[in-house]
């Protein structure tokens, strides 16, 4: 390799593995923000012309959308696991992050396995997100029992999740079973 | 930023991840030892004092991290949140849950990253197994391992976006 090709190379295996660690900040950051109910830092994790789930655009929109979402339930506490990163290109890339997050809903905690699915891209040097989708395995009170809640899905007042679809969605888990 | 700088980086986010991660490992074998390595020297014994009577006063421990925020101050300290699910068997043999908020500081001596401080340890909440976390007494941890914490209220943002500075919303 001529010198100029090896720094080259060098140079995209050192911003992928930075890009690794700036998408996992990007989760962990993420669930303090949202549990510090810190929209301002929140919709500071999407590109600037991200696509809002109400189909309006930008980081006030975002803001706005999520005020009524975080209002439904007091303390949250979500805990983030499993991190996959798969690069699509050196500015894209998409992951999914598997989190516990608890919520205190009026008399009841309310426990809700899921994994986002997101997609990151890069702007101007650093990573946002460009969309995050959860999915939920489950929502139960902590003292029930998540097969005897009807749907897996008891989260009383959540204007935003409201039912379980996973592992079903996943196109895998139909065809082994099928 | 060098390249020797953006490795140097690089190398940072792992230690410092790592630290929360033996400092879960340890403190659940009771390594003492290596649980005190993880912090500078000079705060090793006064720390040993502290931690060796609070970690006889209960039983197994399950110390599982999650989320970790990562900020540097420079290129030899930074700051950081780490989440942790613990599971406690208390001196009364109860069986506990709690979510823990860390603050922590960290900082770099001789190319390694090191807890710079006494971790600083809030609770969302402590509750024995089968009891909801709702609406229970202030802990006052260490005081009491279990009820309701300081973290999310005592956030600022917390209490901005509530608009009242009270737990309850209006």
């Amino acid at each position: 390799m001529a010198p100029e090709a090896a720094d080259e190379a060098l140079e995209s295996r050192l911003a992928r593995l930075e890009a690794v660690e700036e998408i996992r900040q990007l989760v962990s950051r993420y669930a303090l923000a949202l549990d510090s109910r810190d929209v301002d830092v929140l919709v500071s994790l999407f590109v600037p012309d991200v696509e809002v789930h109400d189909g309006t655009r930008g980081r006030a929109a975002l803001a706005e959308w999520f005020d009524p979402v975080l209002r439904p339930y007091r303390t949250t506490f979500h805990l983030i696991g499993n991190h996959v990163i798969d690069f699509v290109d050196e500015d894209h890339a998409i992951g999914a992050v598997y989190c516990r997050p608890e919520h205190e809903v009026d008399e009841l905690w309310i426990v809700m396995p899921l994994v986002y699915d997101d997609r990151y891209e890069r702007r101007d040097g650093h990573w946002y997100f460009k969309s995050r989708r959860p999915h939920a395995f489950y929502a139960a009170d902590v003292l029930e029992h998540p097969l005897q809640v009807e749907g897996r899905f008891h989260f009383p007042g959540n204007p935003f999740m409201t039912r379980a679809t996973m592992p079903e969605r996943t196109a895998t888990w139909e065809r082994f079973w099928a | 930023m060098t390249v020797v700088e953006r490795v140097d980086r690089l190398e940072a986010y792992r230690q410092i991840r790592e630290l929360a991660a033996r400092y879960g490992r340890d403190l659940d074998a009771r390594a003492m030892d290596d649980l005190l390595e993880l912090y500078v020297p000079e705060i090793r014994d006064r720390l040993r004092d502290v931690l060796v009577p609070a970690l006889r006063r209960v039983q197994i421990t399950i110390l599982h991290v999650g989320t970790h925020v990562i900020d540097f101050v420079d290129e030899d300290n930074a700051t950081g949140s780490v989440y942790c699910h613990a599971e406690v068997q208390n001196a009364e043999h109860m069986w506990i849950s709690q979510a823990i908020h860390y603050g922590d500081r960290y900082t770099r001596r001789d190319g390694r990253w090191y807890f710079a401080r006494a971790r600083r340890h809030e609770l969302f909440y402590g509750a024995e197994h089968g009891v909801r976390p709702n609406g229970l007494p202030l802990a006052d941890w260490p005081e009491n391992d279990t009820g309701t914490g300081t973290v999310p209220m005592r956030w600022e943002s917390w209490q901005a976006f509530w608009g009242t500075g009270l737990h309850q919303p209006t």
